[in-house]
């Protein structure tokens, strides 16, 4: 086969110097996309090749071994599988249907070819041919203006558009096999190696998102246990015995720098739920093997693994529970402690947390409350500076109307209509209470028990963190020595 | 017992106890078990706690009905606010995130994203020796003489 092999890698290097193509030869561990966006960022045709990698990757291949005829002791060779680190070209190219995708191909006998494609980029180039207006979102969309025909056309992605764009660029690029080998047979087959089915849902408040998110990992941590993994999958998952269930059942929290992603196995099968871009949750179920679910392989099989794919996001969601509604939460809390901008001009400061001014004015709403006529400007300043430390006489009338006018724009005081009076509102017990309670008696507290060197009498909270510090000694230390 | 305000509190707000409605009679041993004698809030002891008349009517009117919503509320350390309704105690069971995100989230798409297939050639891919009929062969091929 080497003649073979000889004139395919000849072709190659013919098609790289006849498209002036550059070829690039990946490092290990290099970022194949990064090097693609930037060949991306300077290609105006609609569609073509990008660029030529070369990589070397192991692979199964064929070889020969010699054998003997155990009657008549004649040798023959005899083919068998292996494993060998190969030559592999890359053809990143863009598709006028199919956006950006990348075929790679083996140097080796049998030339088994990879091929890789995205469905949402394929998406975006048939929402924008049917005149959809969209925002994209990387490999999503951000905002579209009919989401029902864009999801209509989502929907028809099969195995036949697929099929089609890999024999069409089958015949632009070098192949190892020419037309007179596929006329007598020589075609090549699609099957799934890896297929990921996701789910975008675009959220309303995109720094909410990623609270809310982090609250759905908290509350959420058996969630790969098997009894909720058969529930995500519908499948009945055995855990003793024989016929137990392979794979490991587990939750994963992963987090690429500050993003955190949750992750759930089931035999190959993966689901990732993610905070995508701070903008959208994203949940994606991973097929990497298709007997997982009793299908074969070939191409075929994608509708019903589609089906199994978004049933078991949409499941993943209904399994999940959560304690509460975090994004409520952080609303209140930014209502309060964030400035207030009007006509993009006037700026009312916010209440901000941990502000001893700040928590001085919340306590003393606490007493307001109480008083059925409300208070003045003058009464507030008589409670305030003791809270302070300071004389009545320091505070002014004019830092005191400052105050009120922050109290009263972010909805804890209110007006009594005719008068100077001032009287707390519901939402301002509320949040005074709160607040109150978790910068005094939680923070406040924590913090002394953590840092005092000579506590009164003994703390949990500090035991536990002692504990904790010495076991990062521990492992620091068993690190140092096993460096 | 009848319910009065704690000096301590009374000097804080600088008025006098009788500046507030007067809540029943009876209430106040109520007051004493709910909050153990004595609530402490931000500094001001209220030794029993005295409802003024205006929040009675945000409480719903009944007095007394009142006089117990506030000793509940402030058994748990919150000041209740709203009418008695709202008061009314609240059982919070975890609901699917499914649910929750129903009410944030501004549109949504299914798609296939990222598909890695393999792309083989059928007729290579049988063990066996180079000379048999199926090209490559194919397993049990008998070996040649």
């Amino acid at each position: 086969m080497d003649p073979m092999t000889k004139m395919f890698v000849a072709d190659i290097h013919h098609f790289v110097a006849a498209h002036d193509l550059e070829l690039v030869h990946f490092a290990k561990g290099q970022r194949k996309d990064d090097v693609t966006q930037r060949f991306l960022a300077g290609f105006t045709a609609e569609e073509g090749v990008l660029y030529v990698g070369r990589a070397q990757e192991k692979a199964g291949v064929w070889r020969t071994q010699r054998r003997y005829n155990p009657a008549t002791g004649g040798s023959y060779a005899w083919l068998v599988r292996s494993s060998a680190l190969i030559n592999h070209f890359y053809f990143y190219c863009l598709d006028a249907d199919f956006g950006p995708f990348f075929i790679k191909f083996g140097t080796y006998f049998p030339y088994t070819a990879k091929l890789c494609v995205n469905g949402n980029e394929w998406a975006k180039r048939q929402a924008a041919r049917a005149g959809i207006g969209f925002q994209a979102l990387d490999n999503g969309f951000a905002a579209c203006d009919d989401v029902d025909r864009l999801q209509a056309i989502c929907d028809t992605l099969g195995p036949e558009h697929i099929d089609a764009l890999l024999r069409k660029w089958l015949k632009i690029l070098p192949s190892p096999f020419t037309g007179e080998d596929e006329a007598v047979g020589y075609r090549y087959r699609v099957s799934i190696l890896q297929a990921e089915f996701s789910l975008t849902q675009m959220l309303d408040r995109p720094v909410a998102g990623r609270v809310f998110f982090e609250q759905v990992i908290r509350d959420n941590l058996d969630i790969g246990r098997p009894d909720q993994v058969g529930l995500v999958f519908d499948r009945r998952v055995i855990t003793r015995g024989p016929r137990r269930t392979p794979g490991t059942f587990r939750t994963r929290v992963i987090t690429d720098g500050v993003t955190p992603s949750l992750h759930v196995d089931y035999k190959h099968a993966k689901v990732k739920q993610y905070h995508k871009q701070g903008r959208a949750l994203r949940t994606e179920t991973t097929i990497n093997d298709t007997r997982d679910f009793g299908l074969p392989k070939r191409l075929t099989s994608l509708p019903p693994l589609r089906q199994l794919g978004f049933t078991a996001n949409r499941r993943l969601l209904g399994v999940q529970r959560i304690s509460h509604n975090p994004v409520r939460g952080a609303e209140a809390f930014t209502a309060v402690t964030a400035p207030i901008v009007r006509a993009g001009r006037e700026r009312i400061p916010g209440l901000r947390f941990g502000d001893p001014r700040v928590h001085a004015l919340l306590q003393a709403l606490l007493v307001h409350r109480l008083l059925p006529r409300g208070f003045t400007n003058r009464e507030l300043r008589t409670l305030i500076a003791p809270l302070l430390g300071q004389r009545v006489e320091d505070i002014t009338a004019g830092k005191m109307t400052y105050d009120l006018r922050r109290l009263r724009e972010h909805g804890l005081i209110q007006r009594i209509p005719k008068t100077h009076r001032y009287r707390v509102t519901d939402t301002g017990l509320q949040h005074a209470l709160f607040l109150t309670h978790a910068h005094d008696h939680l923070l406040r507290a924590g913090l002394a028990e953590l840092t005092d060197p000579d506590p009164p009498i003994p703390s949990q909270l500090r035991s536990a963190a002692r504990t904790y510090q010495q076991a990062f000694d521990d492992l620091t230390a068993r690190s140092g020595l096993a460096a | 017992m009848k319910p009065h305000i704690g000096t301590d509190a009374g000097a804080l707000y600088g008025r006098q106890p009788d500046a507030f409605a007067e809540v029943r009679a009876g209430q106040g041993s109520a007051a004493g078990a709910a909050v153990g004698g004595e609530q402490q809030i931000v500094g001001a002891k209220l030794e029993v706690l005295d409802v003024p008349g205006d929040r009675i009517d945000e409480l719903g009117g009944d007095p007394e009905a009142a006089g117990l919503v506030v000793l509940r509320a402030l058994a748990s350390g919150c000041w209740p606010c709203g009418g008695l309704s709202d008061r009314s105690p609240v059982v919070t069971l975890p609901r699917t995130v499914a649910d929750v995100l129903s009410d944030h989230v501004v549109f949504e798409v299914e798609c296939i994203d990222r598909m890695y297939l393999n792309v083989w050639m059928p007729r290579l891919a049988a063990v066996g020796w180079p000379g048999s009929s199926s090209a490559i062969g194919a397993t049990g091929t008998p070996p040649p003489h």
